[in-house]
């Protein structure tokens, strides 16, 4: 469950750039989830939910997009995506692949409404 | 409306710091890896039979993880090597900035071999970049020859897996062949190799293999 902590981190980077005054208009906080980041999504977003409860950014909601475990290959030079998480290339079987996207949790963009 | 773009991984923070981790351990010629596997599997009777085969040869400094107690650092400090023990207090995973604020504790004892063993815990750890040299995963034979599908993040971002407790082979059900074939699978890169803990059987040959790497 180190979502708690990873959450607790999202809601700090979005106080660091918005800044406290306008937090009670941030309305959206885009998160991007890869797939073999070993993040759940919904463990994600109820420890957000739980964080900022009565909190100046309860009016936020957490939006979270899965972005597919890709790799590229050195071998065939094809980019292909692995459900499994495996460092594998699913073109040719290769082992000599390099991660392209999909592990990895990015805080993307927040949303706010004008005041 | 207005949009705020920021394009920043979440763990920035921890790895900037483990980058500062990182610089402190090469200014120091330390060498460190970080032992990640779920509660149970032997990581520290494992660190106590490299203890006892590096001995005086290599100046070995011990940072221990665990939720509550300083049960294990009291097993390590028998070796009478330096260790710091972290309690997390409930977090299942350590930081690199419990590393870095740990680091003084090994002031002047010209560590080469700085050994940080995790949470016990298949998932969250692997996330955490603790500014190791490399992450070393153990699975032990009575966790079952599927761990590595099922717990792909941690395999893929270990560069050596340690299958321990094979003196327990006759009597479990776990088909070691299909461990290393299910490993291989998710990190084709693996470097493995076999323990006893009990019959120190593979303990020389990991810790020589390990003693090859020191900087």
């Amino acid at each position: 469950m180190h979502e708690m902590s990873l959450a607790q981190d999202i809601v700090a980077s979005v106080r660091e750039h918005v800044g406290t005054e306008r937090l009670r208009s941030v309305t959206k906080v885009r998160i991007e989830i890869g797939a073999a980041s070993g993040v759940v999504s919904e463990s994600l977003q109820f420890a957000f939910d739980a964080i900022i409860q009565n909190s100046s950014l309860s009016a936020a909601t957490m939006e979270s997009t899965i972005i597919p475990f890709v790799v590229h290959c050195y071998h065939c030079g094809k980019d292909s995506q692995n459900d499994g998480g495996y460092m594998l290339c699913s073109e040719c079987d290769s082992s000599d692949v390099a991660i392209v996207s999909g592990a990895e949790l990015i805080l993307k963009q927040i949303e706010l409404k004008e005041m | 409306m207005s949009i705020i773009t920021i394009e920043r991984k979440v763990l920035e923070k921890n790895d900037e710091v483990a980058r500062k981790a990182r610089e402190e351990f090469a200014k120091r010629r330390m060498l460190a890896i970080n032992i990640v596997s779920s509660p149970g599997s032997g990581k520290t009777s494992i660190l106590e039979r490299m203890l006892e085969y590096f001995n005086d040869a290599v100046a070995v400094g011990v940072i221990e993880g665990d939720v509550q107690t300083d049960l294990d650092a009291q097993r390590i400090a028998k070796y009478d090597v330096p260790v710091v023990q972290v309690v997390t207090n409930g977090m299942c995973h350590l930081e690199a900035k419990f590393v870095y604020d740990s680091l003084s504790a090994f002031d002047g004892k010209d560590i080469r071999l700085l050994i940080i063993e995790n949470v016990g815990n298949l998932v969250c750890p692997s996330n955490y970049d603790l500014g190791e040299e490399f992450k070393v995963v153990v699975l032990s034979t009575t966790e079952g020859d599927d761990k590595p599908l099922k717990y792909p993040a941690m395999f893929r971002n270990a560069s050596v897996l340690l299958i321990n407790k094979i003196d327990l082979l006759p009597y479990v059900n776990c088909n070691v062949d299909s461990m290393i074939k299910n490993a291989l699978t998710v990190n084709p890169k693996l470097k493995i190799f076999q323990l006893s803990c009990t019959n120190v059987q593979g303990i020389a040959e990991w810790c020589g293999w390990l003693e090859k790497q020191l900087i």
